[in-house]
C-alpha cells in the first residue's frame, strides 16, 4: 500500500501541495483530476519519491520512501511521465526492455515483451527505432515499457503498483479507452494504480476513486459519481459544468456551451 | 518466485569484436614492424624467444612496445570516457573536453613549464621526468572536481548547469593559461606548444606503466555503468523511476572520466576528437545501447589511434608530426559533417 500523509510542498516560493493525503491500494484504480495547476503531477511525483522535501509523508507499505533505495523504490512502483523522453536511436524492442531487472529469465521477458507489443498494437514493428514514430505512437511505446516493467516486478514477486501521469493525453479515442481498459484489467488483477486524468469522464467511467485537487489541496474525493457533480465540478474548474447520467448509468460531464 | 537463470545483458555478434580485434592485431603488428627501421617478423620472433639482438631488443621493447601499449590503452579509455560523458549528457556533441579535463590539465603543465623552475629544481632528479604527467593529471582532476562541485552547489546538479559551468570554468583555465603564454620565454613557449599537441612519443614504461593502470582501472569502472547510461536515455527522472540513484551515478561517471581521461593527458598530451569521433563511428555500425557502444567505442579508439600513430611516426621521417593534429584533422571534417547532418534532421 502507497501511503501519502499530510504532504505540503513548496517549490520556489510557490506552494504547490498544502496539507494532501491519499491512499493507493491494490486493486484500485485512483484517478487524480483537477484545472491546470491544481498539483496533480507534482502530487504524483511525490508519491513517485522524486521530492526529498516530502519524501518523509509518503510511505511504501509503512516505510517512509526517504528511507528506501532508488533501486527498490523501483521495484514497489513504474511510472510513466507526461511527456517521455528518449534520448538514444532504439528501437522499440530495445525501449521496452530497458530497466528490466535482470533476474527475469530471457524466456519469460520475451513472453512478457511479445504481449506488451501485441496489446498496445505494435505487432510486426518492434525493430522500427522509436524516433520513427509518431506522438501518440511513442507514448504507446513507453506505456509498452512501463508495461514491461511492471509485469517483470510482479513476476519476481514485488508488490508492484502503476503510476501514470496523463496517459491518454496525446492518444486517439480508441487508444484511451484501450489503454484505460488494459490499466482496469491490471487493477483487476491485483495491481494498484493511481492516474492524472484530464478527461472526466474517463475518470468517472475507469475510476474506481477519484480526487479532485484545487489549488494544492483536495477539493473532493470519493466514487466518481459523488464526486462528479454538477456543483463542485462547476465551483472547481471555474466553468459551467453539467453533469448527466445516460439510462445505464453512465455519468456525462459536459460543458455549458450555448451562448447565453 | 521463479528466478530460472541470469539474463544475459545485451550484446553484439561476436563477429564485429572479432573483425575489430583482427584490425587491431594488424595494427600492432605494424607498431612493432614498422618505423625508420624496418623490423621483420623473424626479428620479433626471434627477440621473443630470447635470440634477438641487441639492437632489435631495444627497438621492440624500449621503444615500440611501450608506445604501442600506450596508444591502445589511450585511444580506448579516451572512447570509452568519450561515449560515457555523451551517454551521461544525453548530448552526442560531448567530449571529456567539456568537463574541463583538458583545459586544468594544461594550466597545471603551463604552470610547472613558465613558473616551476623554482620549485621543480627542488625536487629529487628521479622525479623530473614525471612532473609534467603528474602536473597534468592533478590538474585535470581539479578543475574537474571545481566544475562538478559548482555544478552541484545548490542542490541541483544538472546536466544543462554542468555544460555551462564547464565552459565558464574552462573560460577562466584558458584565460590563466593566456596569461602565463604572455609571461613565458621564447623557449617555454615552444616547449608549451608541443605539449598541447600531444604526443606519444615520450612513452618508456615507468610512465606508462602507471598511467595505463589508472586508465584501464578507470574505464573498467565506468563499463559497469552501461545498465545506468542506457536508463538515462530516458531522462533522469525516468532513470530516476527505473531504480538509478541519478546523482550519484553522474558524480562517479564524471570522476572516473576526469581520472581516465587525465591520465592519458598526463602521458601523451591532450589528443583531441578520439573521444568524439570513436563513439560515433561505433553508433554507425552497431545499436546505441552502451553495452555495446562502450566496448566496441573502445575497440575503435585504440585502432584509430595506433593508425594515427603510425602515420605520423612514419609520414616525413626523421620528423614526426604532433599526433594531436593527426587525429584533429582526421577528426575536425568528421565532426563537421555531424554538425551538419544533425541540423538537417
Amino acid at each position: 500500500m502507497i501511503v501519502a500523509e499530510d504532504v505540503h510542498l513548496t517549490l520556489g516560493r510557490q506552494p504547490v501541495l498544502q496539507g494532501v493525503s491519499l491512499t493507493v491500494e491494490p486493486g484500485r484504480v485512483v484517478a487524480l483530476c483537477g484545472p491546470n495547476g491544481a498539483g496533480k503531477s507534482t502530487l504524483l511525483a511525490c508519491l513517485a519519491g522524486e521530492h526529498p522535501d516530502c519524501s518523509h509523508a509518503i510511505r511504501y507499505f509503512g516505510v517512509p520512501v526517504a528511507g528506501i533505495a532508488p533501486q527498490i523504490q523501483a521495484r514497489h512502483r513504474v511510472v510513466l511521465e507526461q511527456s517521455p523522453l528518449l534520448s538514444a536511436e532504439f528501437t522499440l524492442s530495445e525501449l521496452i526492455e530497458l530497466g528490466v531487472p535482470l533476474e527475469i529469465a530471457s524466456d519469460t521477458l520475451v513472453t512478457f515483451k511479445a504481449e506488451a507489443i501485441a496489446a498496445l498494437g505494435f505487432n510486426g514493428r518492434e525493430h522500427q527505432f522509436v524516433s520513427s514514430l509518431s506522438g501518440g505512437q511513442k507514448h504507446r511505446a513507453h506505456m509498452a515499457r512501463v508495461l514491461t516493467l511492471l509485469r517483470a516486478n510482479r513476476h519476481l514477486g514485488h508488490d508492484c503498483f502503476l503510476f501514470l501521469d496523463e496517459p491518454t493525453a496525446s492518444l486517439d479515442i480508441k487508444h484511451q479507452i484501450l489503454i484505460l481498459k488494459m490499466v482496469k484489467d491490471l487493477a483487476e488483477g491485483g495491481v494498484g494504480v493511481l492516474v492524472v486524468l484530464h478527461d472526466l469522464n474517463l475518470a468517472a467511467a475507469f475510476a474506481d476513486h477519484v480526487i479532485l485537487l484545487q489549488e494544492g489541496r483536495i477539493a473532493q474525493a470519493g466514487a466518481p459519481q459523488d464526486v462528479f457533480t454538477t456543483d463542485t465540478l462547476s465551483q472547481v474548474y471555474d466553468t459551467e459544468i453539467f453533469v448527466d447520467r445516460t439510462d445505464t448509468g453512465q455519468v456525462v460531464i459536459q460543458p455549458m456551451l450555448e451562448a447565453s | 518466485m521463479t528466478v530460472v537463470a541470469q539474463r544475459r545483458a545485451p550484446t553484439v555478434l561476436g563477429a564485429t569484436y572479432i573483425g575489430l580485434l583482427a584490425i587491431l592485431a594488424v595494427a600492432i603488428l605494424l607498431a612493432l614492424t614498422v618505423g625508420p627501421v624496418n623490423l621483420t617478423f623473424g626479428q620479433i620472433w626471434a627477440s621473443i624467444t630470447g635470440n634477438g639482438t641487441q639492437v632489435v631488443d631495444t627497438i621492440l621493447y624500449e621503444i615500440r612496445a611501450p608506445r604501442m601499449v600506450l596508444a591502445v590503452v589511450v585511444g580506448g579509455s579516451l572512447a570509452i570516457s568519450g561515449a560515457s560523458l555523451q551517454g551521461l549528457l544525453r548530448n552526442p556533441l560531448a567530449d571529456p573536453g567539456l568537463i574541463g579535463i583538458t583545459a586544468g590539465a594544461s594550466l597545471a603543465v603551463v604552470f610547472v613549464i613558465v613558473l616551476g623552475d623554482f620549485f621543480v629544481a627542488s625536487l629529487p632528479s628521479y622525479l623530473l621526468p614525471a612532473v609534467h604527467p603528474i602536473a597534468a593529471f592533478l590538474g585535470g582532476l581539479a578543475v574537474t572536481f571545481i566544475v562538478l562541485l559548482t555544478a552541484s552547489l545548490g542542490g541541483q546538479f544538472s546536466v544543462g548547469r554542468l555544460i555551462l559551468i564547464g565552459v565558464a570554468i574552462t573560460a577562466i583555465a584558458s584565460a590563466l593559461i593566456g596569461i602565463m603564454i604572455y609571461m613565458s620565454s621564447d623557449q617555454q613557449l615552444r616547449e608549451l606548444t608541443f605539449w598541447t599537441m600531444g604526443s606519444l612519443a615520450k612513452s618508456n614504461w615507468n610512465t606508462v606503466t602507471i598511467s595505463a593502470v589508472a586508465m584501464i582501472v578507470a574505464s573498467t569502472l565506468l563499463m559497469r555503468y552501461r545498465r545506468e547510461l542506457d536508463l538515462l536515455q530516458l531522462g533522469e527522472r525516468a532513470a530516476f523511476h527505473a531504480g538509478v540513484d541519478v546523482a550519484r551515478v553522474k558524480f562517479r561517471i564524471c570522476g572516473l572520466t576526469a581520472v581516465a581521461v587525465g591520465a592519458g593527458v598526463s602521458v601523451a598530451g591532450p589528443i583531441g576528437f578520439i573521444g568524439l569521433v570513436a563513439p560515433h563511428m561505433t553508433r554507425l555500425f552497431v545499436r546505441a545501447s552502451h553495452w555495446v557502444v562502450l566496448p566496441v567505442s573502445a575497440l575503435v579508439g585504440a585502432n584509430i589511434l595506433l593508425f594515427a600513430d603510425l602515420f605520423v611516426r612514419n609520414a616525413i621521417p626523421p620528423a614526426e608530426i604532433p599526433i594531436g593534429i593527426a587525429t584533429a584533422i582526421l577528426g575536425g571534417p568528421f565532426f563537421l559533417w555531424l554538425l551538419l547532418r544533425k541540423t538537417r534532421l
